[in-house]
């Protein structure tokens, strides 16, 4: 299996609070890998040093085989899902122009994403209906699956998945759980997800890592 | 797409109405007789087949004077004494042939031959009264030291007023100072005997007054005439010298008491002079009132629009500037604040001497002033979009303007639209002060009808002007129904 994604010596502070200091990880192709940690361990910091949108202060990140260009961060954000706790659907987009919105500005053709909007929706067991409602209109589960749906609209080599199922009540959470492991099986990918939820992670991740005194420990 | 070619569409609407002729362009100074003069002027001139523009409300001697220097009217009616003592700054009384030489000389301006009348101080009582006493002439009084004299407090203190006129034909009586307003109910009354008055006033025709004949010619002539730069073509010029020595002071003063105690139009009383003098031949078409608001509203619309498309071009990207750029909106949002504080008359005001009058010094104004409510607006609904579905726009991977385009301005669209709207109709008000610039608009209706203190032409540009205000903000809540899904309308 080959490597996705790799951290080296990563040393990084937010307002003179040191969050890693010698941090290393690696994630391998089609894993699901998951990232324990309490709340301002920094969990969330590091989901983002993969997509760019921090940059560490020193040490390597390299995704994909190559060291991370932020100079071209916006063409491998592309390749990257990225989903959040709160879901960050658009309120002004309908559900349609939510999901599609990466495809949109890929300028993939129109007639492509629509079959692969109603792939998604079927997936995910969401009715076509739901196209033209605004997110408001969503309870909290539809939303996280929409939320989903956007984040693997480009079939994005890497999914990173933040706190995502975390605003769900036990009932919903089981059943995204298990459509979240079934789109794994249809659609193979490498995930991360950023939790605070330990059986959450061992129910759904193949690696597990807790960070700890700023470095990561693996559990499995 | 199409939602932004309707917000085009609406911001270009005053491109595509149609613009103007070159023409001749016709001012007006600020009083009853400056307008019937002016109005005499413009319709002769169109009698012989020129466009007229009529740039009336100019305000003062002044403002009239450095509208026509600065080529921003072509012709204007002015007084000799005026000349001389305001724009030629002279010290001493000047005859006509030496004023033509001075204005041409200096200033290279010509005048026509008088009009015809002389619109001068004078003292004035009852004709009756006049008559019983035999006094025709200001000599005459020094034999009627009980008469019961008058005067307004403008005229007791002026160095042409009552202490060397008494001085001069040595006078006797002992005046008193009087609203010059309530001097003709006064001597209506018999409460007064005598009183001063400028020569062709209209209420002279309407108490039936004489005016005493200078005959120490003591006070400064003011004679009427037609004041062009000497490059105005000389077709025009012959055109005005047609109204050389045509009106009377009596015929003055008739025309003036139509306007004011009669109600008729200016452009009313204009047309039946010239008619009775066979200066115009063919019956004027009569703009109707409808008519003249239609056109003053599609001025008004004009320059509001105008304004207002300029600061959604400038303070649009501008917000969006100092949205990236945080540390300078500040700054910026505090200075652009300042203009606000300057009070709209002012900043009109000091248009003039920048850019002069018309059009570009008013939409130039209001711009200045629509800019803080959008530019506020668009800053601050940047910023408070939700930094959640900011970071998610980043993550899946939207560039900067990307961004902007998909998320923050629609985000902000709520806001952006308020400033906009506000903007809009602070124009649309502060617009009708724009008359006074000569910029035209329902302003002129309110500024005339100021200067005339009369209700209904202020009515006239009042009514149209707030009608105006609510279309707009009910234009705005359908351009709200078209850009903003309606759970984020406020």
């Amino acid at each position: 299996m080959s490597l996705i994604l790799s951290f080296e010596n990563i040393y990084h502070a937010f307002e003179n609070q040191k969050i890693f200091d010698g941090l290393n990880l690696s994630i391998h192709e089609k894993t699901i890998t998951a990232i324990l940690g309490k709340s301002g361990s920094g969990k969330s910091t590091l989901l983002q040093m993969m997509n760019g949108l921090v940059h560490p202060d020193s040490g390597s990140v390299t995704i994909f085989g190559e060291a991370i260009d932020y100079k071209k961060i916006e063409h491998l954000r592309l390749k990257i899902g990225y989903a959040v706790q709160g879901v960050g659907l658009f309120p002004h987009l309908t559900v349609a122009k939510n999901i599609l919105l990466p495809g949109t500005i890929s300028k993939k053709s129109d007639e492509l994403l629509q079959k692969r909007l109603s792939e998604l929706l079927d997936m995910v067991n969401l009715p076509s209906t739901i196209k033209t409602k605004y997110p408001y209109e969503l309870s909290g589960g539809e939303q996280q699956r929409v939320g989903i749906c956007r984040a693997i609209l480009l079939r994005p080599l890497l999914l990173l998945l933040d706190e995502a199922f975390s605003a769900l009540d036990e009932e919903t959470k089981d059943e995204i759980h298990s459509q979240f492991l079934a789109i794994q099986k249809a659609e193979p990918r490498t995930i991360i997800l950023v939790t605070h939820n330990k059986q959450e992670a061992e129910k759904l991740a193949d690696c597990i890592f807790q960070i700890e005194n700023r470095k990561l420990i693996k559990l499995r | 797409m199409k939602r932004y070619l309707f917000f085009l569409a609406f911001v270009l609407m005053p491109y595509l109405l149609p613009a103007q002729k070159s023409t001749i362009r016709v001012g007006a100074k600020h009083f009853n007789e400056g307008y019937i003069l002016s109005e005499i002027i413009s319709q002769l001139l169109e009698g012989s087949g020129y466009k007229v523009e009529r740039k009336y409300n100019l305000g003062g001697t002044t403002v009239c004077f450095e509208a026509l220097r600065s080529k921003a009217i072509d012709i204007y009616p002015e007084y000799t004494g005026t000349l001389a003592e305001e724009i030629l700054k002279s010290e001493r009384k000047l005859s006509f042939s030496e004023l033509q030489i001075k204005l041409y000389d200096e200033l290279a301006m010509e005048i026509s031959p008088s009009y015809g009348f002389n619109n001068t101080y004078g003292l004035s009582m009852k004709k009756e009264f006049a008559e019983a006493l035999k006094i025709k002439t200001i000599s005459d009084l020094q034999s009627n030291p009980n008469l019961s004299v008058a005067l307004s407090y403008e005229f007791l203190k002026r160095k042409d007023g009552w202490d060397n006129l008494s001085l001069a034909y040595a006078l006797p009586q002992k005046p008193v100072g009087i609203e010059h307003g309530l001097a003709y109910q006064a001597l209506e009354e018999n409460k007064i005997d005598l009183t001063d008055v400028y020569s062709t006033d209209g209420e002279i025709k309407k108490y039936g007054l004489i005016v005493l004949r200078d005959d120490q010619e003591f006070f400064t002539t003011y004679e009427a005439v037609s004041l062009y730069r000497m490059t105005l073509d000389s077709s025009v010029k012959k055109i005005v010298i047609k109204l050389s020595d045509q009106i009377n002071e009596t015929e003055m003063q008739e025309m003036n008491a139509k306007v004011i105690y009669s109600k008729q139009s200016f452009s009313e009383v204009a047309s039946d002079f010239l008619h009775s003098k066979g200066l115009i031949q063919n019956k004027k078409i009569e703009t109707t009132v409808a008519a003249e608001i239609f056109s003053k509203t599609l001025t008004h619309l004009k320059i509001t629009f105008l304004a207002l498309a300029l600061a959604i071009l400038v303070a649009l990207p501008l917000g969006i500037l100092l949205y990236r750029y945080a540390s300078l909106s500040k700054v910026v949002l505090y200075s652009v604040g300042l203009l606000q504080t300057i009070p709209s008359i002012a900043l009109l005001a000091l248009m003039i001497p920048l850019m002069g009058i018309g059009a570009v010094p008013a939409i130039t104004a209001l711009f200045l002033y629509a800019l803080l409510p959008i530019l506020r607006n668009t800053t601050t609904g940047l910023f408070a979009v939700d930094p959640l579905l900011k970071k998610v726009a980043g993550g899946i991977g939207l560039n900067p303007w990307q961004r902007l385009r998909y998320v923050e301005l629609p985000l902000a669209m709520p806001s952006i639209l308020a400033g906009i709207r506000t903007a809009a109709v602070i124009t649309i008000g502060t617009a009708t002060l724009a008359a006074f610039i000569g910029a035209g608009g329902l302003g002129e209706f309110i500024v005339t009808g100021l200067a005339l203190n009369n209700t209904e032409l202020i009515l006239r540009g009042a009514i149209p002007a707030a009608i105006l205000a609510i279309v707009v903000e009910l234009l705005f809540e359908v351009i709200e129904l078209k850009l903003i899904p309606q759970h984020l309308r406020k």
